[in-house]
């Protein structure tokens, strides 16, 4: 089996961001990045199929010359190869990547291509979906469980929707997004961690690529929330009433 | 519970800019690394301790290892860590390639002990005492006796221990009874011993005990101690009569196995002489000094943790207004950091964590650097530096890990008297450091007896010429020559006191050196601290006219204020322990009691 899976930098989301004083972006000052937690869990499940059933892993990025750490970090996890495309968080969006990742899959031919479900950065839940319609592959999105099925033509993918499990079978090629629950990312040994260091990482460009690099989103501002009101003493419950009637105006 | 955190900054801070540990890789030995390697490895070496080990520490505080039918049983979340950590390769970071580890310089592998006895005390001696064992067997044994023990001791399939105290011979280990009587192909051992950190678990399938014993015509004391290979199983796979009668019930450390062995109750325990006989005390000290610097490392690593609790806790605990506001009742409440005196004890806990890092992170550097040295005097430096060091990493280590750990819990106040706090559990963790492996009454009296008087006082004055150099090169520094010259002040008194033992030595009196040995440690301690400490505050100093970002420039001022702190409100403390050594006072040991 060929799996093609993907990991992406984020800024670490346990640190506190800054935006930048113009509200052109994040401050950069400091911050610091750790793989996506939902792209860790599609390296796990990509790593643990091969395992199963043979063939190789590529992980793939995109992101500037610094995503190199987040990529060894999937390859010390136990990816046979690496690629990254080079960019910048800038000249992106989920539409490109989504027609970037497309092409690299039409050059690789995996029979699946796992990504997380979304980056805990934008949220924005969309590449996954875009791509498999991009290559007019079947998609199985919020994957909590994977078992390939029909001697490895096929998977039958449980996933994670409103008030319970849906099971859909999807045939290969197709692109799985992985959900929190569908495993457990190991921990890379300390072997695997010197090996990565060695490992070439093949770097193409969106040229290479041949994708049109114009944006659909544009980013106009960013804004922090407006911070949490003080909230109110009542004196007593006909005060509490009196306020949730005339202020609140939830009575 | 709060999570671990370990200040990575300051660990970089001490080995990349304090240390110029990246420099090593020029050597030979590590030219296969860079200073990128060593990073990324600390890094995850860290996160996989605070996810993986960590959970363990809260366990360790409500179960205990059972004993049953001569074997010593650990709960099912002990195993599964146990098996991660050994999957995750860790524990070889700076083993022997050969001998299944990657060769990094034994720097890092301390620095992940720090994370790993920080996060969870006890989890430590099952994986350190193989480690340590082997240890010995690797540099002693014969080549047949390293391939049969050592690849499957440091990949922890098998434990390991080292079996020195008996009832009656604890300190004067030369006191031991147990015998080795020889056979046929092997000595067999007949005796008990105590204390045994590891002693046995079911988290191995054998254990590799260390045994000192004497041979039937040994003379006696510690010159007749040889040291044996003592397999709970033997090579075909049988019981090597080797029981553990009872689990030791202590203070701390709950998840070690703290064991009582017995040898050969049925006369049919196999020992295998490990280098030559009656030769037992110079192997067991070969590793010794690596043993108490992993102790030291365990008061850098508990202390550590204790730190940054009390931090966290007093920057989110609201008590009381400031006090300039006493008398106005409708002040604003505060965080307790905003208090003076909680102030001065995060301080004094953060100098000492802190300069405990440095100080036990230098030692660990020397020894790496003496490995990997050319030139013969630049190695025999850094070998005195290491002997003079390591009863001063060992004690004072053990001391101030323990007294940071006790200025947390009054941090917390009542609630950290409390099990539902981790501080009360890290005290009772850290205790053990100053007994063990040689109380910190014996690193005195080695610093005083062995170290600062052998070889005429060599050691010694390779120690003093490292001070003195740093003295010269900083004195006239614009914002931190005023501690320097106090520091110097400090050295000198060091230096002075040391010579006026050396002639009481010389007039026979032998018990009044002894009973000042103590004291001597704590002053030398506060001085190497201080040097540290201000040779910090130089580099933070020198960063900030270079380019740094916000978080940077408040971890660089927090040095310079760490060291005048030291400086001016703890090394004043060398004259008051100068004063009572040269007070000439006798009552302890003139008192009836």
């Amino acid at each position: 089996m060929k799996i093609l899976v993907t990991t992406k930098r984020v800024t670490d989301p346990g640190t506190k961001i800054k935006l930048k004083a113009d509200g052109s972006g994040i401050a950069a000052d400091g911050v610091e990045f750790k793989p996506n937690p939902f792209c860790e869990n599609a390296i796990e499940a990509a790593i643990s199929l091969r395992d199963q059933h043979g063939g190789e892993v590529i992980v793939v990025s995109i992101g500037p010359d610094e995503a190199d750490q987040t990529i060894r970090s999937a390859v010390a996890m136990g990816c046979n190869r690496a690629i990254r495309i080079d960019g910048n968080d800038g000249g992106l969006d989920g539409d490109l990547v989504a027609r970037a990742l497309a092409k690299l899959a039409e050059s690789e031919q995996p029979d699946v291509f796992i990504l997380g479900k979304q980056a805990v950065d934008g949220d924005s839940n969309q590449v996954g979906q875009l791509m498999a319609e991009y290559l007019g592959w079947p998609q199985a999105t919020f994957a909590s469980a994977i078992t390939v099925t029909n001697g490895g033509k096929s998977a039958q993918v449980a996933r994670e929707v409103d008030g319970g499990i849906e099971t859909v079978e999807v045939d290969f090629p197709a692109v799985i997004t992985a959900d929190l629950r569908l495993n457990e990312p190991r921990f890379a040994s300390l072997p695997n961690i010197m090996k990565a260091k060695r490992t070439a990482i093949e770097v193409k460009t969106l040229a290479d690529l041949g994708v049109e690099t114009t944006l659909k989103v544009r980013t106009t501002r960013f804004e922090a929330p407006p911070g949490r009101q003080a909230g109110k003493k009542v004196a007593d419950v006909a005060d509490l009433v009196q306020k949730l009637r005339n202020e609140a105006k939830v009575l | 519970m709060a999570d671990y955190r370990v200040d990575f900054e300051d660990v970089k801070f001490v080995l990349r800019d304090q240390l110029d540990f990246g420099s090593i890789t020029k050597a030979e030995r590590y030219s296969g690394f860079t200073w990128d390697d060593f990073e990324a490895v600390l890094a995850a070496s860290l996160e996989f301790t605070s996810k993986v080990i960590f959970p363990l520490q809260a366990d360790c505080e409500v179960e205990r290892p059972i004993l049953k039918d001569g074997g010593v049983t650990l709960w099912p979340r002990y195993h599964q860590v146990y098996k991660k950590y050994n999957d995750s390769q860790f524990g070889l970071l700076s083993v022997n390639p050969d001998l299944g580890g990657q060769g990094m310089p034994h720097t890092l592998g301390a620095i992940f002990l720090e994370f790993l006895v920080g996060a969870c005390p006890s989890f430590t001696f099952v994986p350190g005492l193989a480690k340590a064992a082997g240890n010995v067997i690797e540099h002693v044994g014969t080549p047949e006796q390293v391939a049969t023990y050592c690849t499957k001791m440091y990949s922890g399939e098998w434990g390991g221990t080292m079996c020195l105290t008996e009832a009656h011979a604890g300190s004067a280990v030369g006191d031991l009874k147990t015998r080795a009587k020889r056979g046929d192909g092997h000595y067999l051992i007949s005796g008990s011993k105590i204390f045994i950190s590891a002693g046995d678990s079911d988290l191995t399938s054998n254990v590799v005990h260390l045994v000192l014993a004497r041979t039937d015509d040994a003379p006696p004391g510690i010159k007749g101690v040889s040291l044996f290979i003592v397999p709970k199983v033997r090579a075909d796979g049988t019981f090597n009569d080797v029981r553990v009668t009872a689990l030791e019930e202590k203070m701390g450390i709950h998840g070690s196995p703290t064991c009582q062995l017995s040898f050969g109750d049925d006369g049919d325990c196999h020992g295998y002489l490990l280098g030559g006989e009656c030769t037992g005390i110079e192997h067991m000290f070969l590793m010794m000094n690596e043993a108490r610097i992993a102790v030291g490392i365990q008061g850098v690593g508990i202390g550590n943790y204790g730190y940054q609790l009390a931090l966290a806790y007093a920057k989110e605990r609201t008590q009381g207004v400031d006090v300039a506001a006493m008398r106005d009742p409708n002040a604003p409440r505060v965080a307790i950091i905003e208090h003076p005196d909680v102030r001065r004890m995060l301080m004094t806990m953060k100098a000492y964590a802190e300069g405990l890092r440095s100080l036990l992170y230098s030692t660990a550097t020397f020894y790496d650097r003496s490995l990997v040295a050319t030139d013969a005097r630049e190695k025999q430096r850094y070998e005195h530096l290491i002997e003079i060091l390591t009863p001063i990493c060992k004690a004072y280590g053990s001391y101030r890990g323990f007294d940071i750990v006790d200025t947390a819990i009054l941090i917390h106040g009542g609630y950290g008297y409390c099990r539902e706090y981790q501080v009360e559990g890290l005290l009772r963790d850290v205790k053990i450091a100053a007994i063990y492996e040689g109380t910190n009454g014996i690193q005195a009296l080695d610093l005083l007896g062995r170290k600062v008087s052998r070889q005429g006082g060599m050691m010694f004055m390779t120690f003093i010429q490292w001070m003195n150099e740093f003295i010269a090169a900083n004195k006239e520094h614009p914002a931190h020559g005023g501690l320097v010259v106090k520091l110097e002040a400090a050295k000198n008194t060091l230096t002075m006191l040391t010579m006026e033992f050396a002639q009481m030595n010389a007039n026979k009196d032998i018990h009044y050196p002894v009973l000042n040995a103590s004291p001597y440690l704590e002053l030398f301690g506060a001085v190497v601290l201080a040097r540290l400490l201000i040779d910090q505050a130089v580099i933070a100093s020198k960063k900030l006219e270079g380019d740094t970002n916000e978080k940077e420039r408040r971890f660089l001022e927090a040095k310079k204020h760490t060291a005048a702190f030291f400086v001016h409100r703890e090394l004043p403390k060398v004259d008051a322990y100068a004063a009572a050594i040269r007070s000439g006072d006798r009552s302890a040991l003139d008192v009836v009691l």
